[in-house]
């Protein structure tokens, strides 16, 4: 059990924050945000200091650092609300390969990534999924020595910037088995990046990504065929322990704006600081984030014990409280920043639409809880589930 | 004592016919066929792509504000507060009351208030017969678009405290400062405007109302986005702009007096229970939607928990606004009322914007969609409308405002 974080990994968070101080300030988040959220030169960076390698086994020639370690890295982007698909391409893609690729595959498909030289996203969302971690209706069909997909894949994030794909596809059960999925590396080239763009909450811009009977050779799929679910489930647990890191920093970082502004800020002849009812509020604004703290280790804990059969329990109550804490401490700051907190103007609530996104991604409170309720043996199944 | 004779939130006919105050007299309800008259013009006339962008709370532009609002006018009905003789309808506090709600039940926009709700009644009431015939005909006809400026980037809250300089040269005023939260400020033709000509005194004190125009030199709109990703509010500049002082309102340093008497419809307007009806038909139309093995969001458990709260929520809402109302007829109350209203309202409507984002699931993730035909998805302004939303518990007086106002009435009893 590790209750903070080591000094190597306070290091690592230092070294970051460091970086993103000089590199991603929130005037040059606003160009990167024009330019889509993806720069290759920030990127770089990122490459140059190893953080795309972390998942990735040192075997495989990443570095191999556990869900806390992860955590003490995502927390400085969630301060900066870095925009890039580090959690995509660096978490989840980089965990996918790693649970079901074959040895020489891995070690191939690693390489570049951890380089900076090659994209790769996850295309796993469905729109008629909701938050059903297994809705595939994306159909793989084997012909010959090829096999052909057909379907489309919604809201990937910076779909427009990948260079490769990690398709889910179905070759055999019902759309919500999770039994029959298979995952598969598809070339960008190959798809068609679908219209209209959508801008989404957290500053990122999506795409829908279609499939119209792609044909690729049987060796683009990564590990067994219809074994899939496994390896989604693996990416999206440590996808979301990072994510819970990001929402962590987001969320203190609402809590240093917030209490300067009230220092700040004049009204009635005082700072807003002297006013109890908003103290209270900042007050609040503190457990809130400790909470959310507690829960985002207890989940990064419970990942770095293999074989520990409660970490799909520790990461459920993680992400419900997450979700929860993300958006009080969102809400509050805005109430207390006042009119200025409403606007596109001020960093604040970009954190705000940030914690909402993060509070919706891989499934948001509701879902969790019912996930924590079936464990607790209710027979209501909940919607989307 | 409130009777109800029947209120059925799926037909959103709500029957307040048989509303009574405990004087039998203050508050008497509307005639249904009142009502029906209402529904039946509104579902005639108000064009179907303002119908659907409201149905949605897509951004309404100013030709829609403008076609509806001519509308009305043709028809005699833009301003229900005004007395007949300047062209208004005369009708009693109710009549206005269930005419604002029938037609947030039909879809109708919400015509910004600042000309007709606003200016409208303080020149009636404290305008020169000259002002009046000059800029009511216009503000009824939609001719003029105006905008309010209160609000300074140190005055929020605390409006009072409110710096922008007119000082008088003659027959003119020179008017240095700048105002904010100026609603489609980049839309106006005119703004009234408070703008501080004495120092000396209490803040509340050498206050002066003004119009102005909006194309007079010195004049700069800049826009200020929203967490929507909308344009609606703007700061504005003025630098040197000079105002006949033929076009104050009232005496010199008496403005806080002129616009405090409004600042109180402010609240009274801020229930919208019509459009939180309608709201609610969304979230419920949202909520029926089935998935792909049959079921319905709605039969889960937790979501069905969280609309029957919040159609409770709806329930209460309505009935305080009407027991404001009538307390407001009889001039009865503590004082606390409107500022009870105020959080009940925003809260709830809040909670709509909230459990809208939550129903539309991934959805929600989406600020905006380009392209028409993707942003008529009934799910396309779910997470801007929450968004935007937030700005409730922050204007017309905050929240932690309204609350010491209650606390401090409720301790000095």
């Amino acid at each position: 059990m590790q209750l903070s974080y080591t000094s190597e990994q306070t290091m690592l968070s230092d070294q970051a924050r460091r970086y993103l101080g000089d590199h991603y300030g929130f005037d040059q988040r606003r160009g990167y945000q024009a330019g889509g959220g993806h720069d290759s030169a920030v990127w770089n960076s990122f490459a140059g200091f190893g953080w795309l390698a972390f998942t990735f086994s040192e075997e495989n020639g990443g570095l191999g650092l556990g869900a806390i370690s992860v955590q003490a890295l995502s927390e400085e982007f969630g301060r900066s609300l870095v925009l890039e698909p580090f959690l995509e391409v660096a978490i989840e893609a980089a965990a996918l390969i790693e649970n079901a690729a074959g040895r020489g595959l891995c070690r191939e498909l690693a390489a570049p990534i951890i380089a900076g030289e090659r994209i790769v996203l996850p295309a796993h969302s469905e729109a008629g999924a909701r938050y059903h971690a297994h809705h595939v209706e994306t159909t793989a069909v084997v012909v010959g020595d090829k096999v052909r997909l057909s379907g489309v894949k919604s809201q990937i994030a910076h779909a427009q910037s990948a260079d490769a794909f990690i398709v889910s596809a179905r070759e055999s059960g019902g759309p919500r088995d999770p039994e029959g999925i298979s995952l598969f590396i598809v070339p960008a080239d190959c798809m068609t990046i679908a219209g209209p763009e959508a801008q989404l909450i957290d500053g990122t811009i999506a795409f829908d990504v279609v499939f119209e009977d792609v044909n690729l050779p049987v060796s683009a799929r990564l590990g067994q065929a219809g074994r899939g679910a496994t390896a989604l489930e693996y990416a999206r647990q440590h996808a979301i322990s990072a994510m819970l890191g990001m929402a962590v920093g987001s969320m203190h970082e609402l809590i240093t704006m917030t209490a300067d502004y009230l220092k700040t800020r004049e009204q009635f002849d005082q700072p807003l600081s002297e006013f109890q009812a908003l103290r209270h509020k900042l007050a609040d604004m503190v457990i809130w984030t400790a909470r959310a703290r507690s829960a985002a280790l207890m989940a990064a804990n419970a990942l770095e014990e293999t074989g520990n059969p409660a970490q799909g329990h520790r990461i459920a109550s993680a992400k419900a409280e997450c979700a929860r804490a993300g958006r009080r401490v969102g809400q509050m700051a805005i109430q207390l920043h006042g009119g200025v907190g409403t606007t596109e103007e001020l960093e604040v609530g970009h954190h705000f639409r940030s914690l909402e996104a993060m509070g919706l991604r891989f499934g948001d409170c509701d879902h969790h809880l019912a996930t924590l309720a079936r464990e607790l043996g209710t027979t209501n199944v909940a919607w989307g589930s | 004592m409130l009777l109800l004779k029947s209120a059925n939130r799926y037909s959103m006919a709500a029957d307040h016919s048989g509303i009574t105050s405990a004087s039998g007299n203050a508050f008497t309800g509307v005639d249904p066929a009142f009502r029906q008259e209402v529904a039946d013009f509104v579902s005639a006339n108000l064009p179907g792509d303002i119908a659907r962008k409201v149905d949605i709370n897509a951004p309404l532009n100013k030709d829609d504000f403008i076609r509806w609002q001519k509308i009305l006018h043709n028809k005699g009905w833009v301003a229900p507060s005004w007395p007949v003789e300047f062209g208004g309808t005369g009708w009693s506090l109710e009549q206005r009351f269930a005419f604002e709600e029938v037609c947030a039940e039909h879809s109708a926009p919400r015509l910004p208030q600042f000309g007709v709700g606003m200016l409208g009644p303080i020149l009636i009431h404290r305008g020169t017969d000259d002002q009046r015939a000059r800029y009511l005909p216009k503000i009824l006809a939609a001719d003029e678009w105006w905008c309010q400026g209160y609000s300074e980037p140190g005055a929020g809250s605390d409006l009072a405290s409110l710096k922008t300089r007119a000082v008088r040269e003659d027959d003119e005023y020179v008017v240095n400062g700048s105002k904010t939260w100026t609603s489609y400020a980049h839309y106006a033709d005119r703004m009234f405007a408070l703008v501080r000509t004495d120092n000396s005194g209490r803040k509340q004190q050498g206050i002066t109302f003004l119009l102005l125009d909006m194309k007079a030199p010195g004049v700069t709109v800049r826009p200020i986005v929203g967490l929507n990703g909308q344009h609606v509010v703007n700061e504005v500049f003025l630098d040197n702009v000079r105002v006949p002082v033929s076009e104050r309102i009232g005496e010199e340093n008496e403005g806080w007096a002129v616009a405090k008497a409004l600042l109180g419809h402010e609240r009274t307007g801020i229930a919208r229970v019509g459009f939180c009806k309608k709201q609610f038909q969304l979230l419920m139309r949202l909520a029926d939607q089935s998935d792909i093995e049959g079921r319905r969001l709605l039969d889960d458990p937790a979501i069905a928990r969280k609309l029957a709260a919040l159609s409770t929520d709806i329930d209460v809402l309505e009935w305080t606004n009407l027991r404001t109302l009538a307390a407001v007829a009889e001039s009865s109350g503590d004082g606390t009322e409107a500022s009870v209203l105020k959080v009940v309202a925003t809260e709830t409507q809040q909670r709509i914007t909230e459990l809208l984002f939550e129903v539309a699931g991934p959805a929600a993730l989406e600020l905006a969609r380009s392209g028409e035909a993707v942003s008529d998805k009934d799910t396309a302004y779910v997470s801007a409308f929450y968004l935007d939303w937030r700005k409730s518990s922050i204007y017309g007086g905050s929240n932690e405002i309204q609350r010491n106002i209650i606390s401090k009435i409720v301790l000095r009893g």
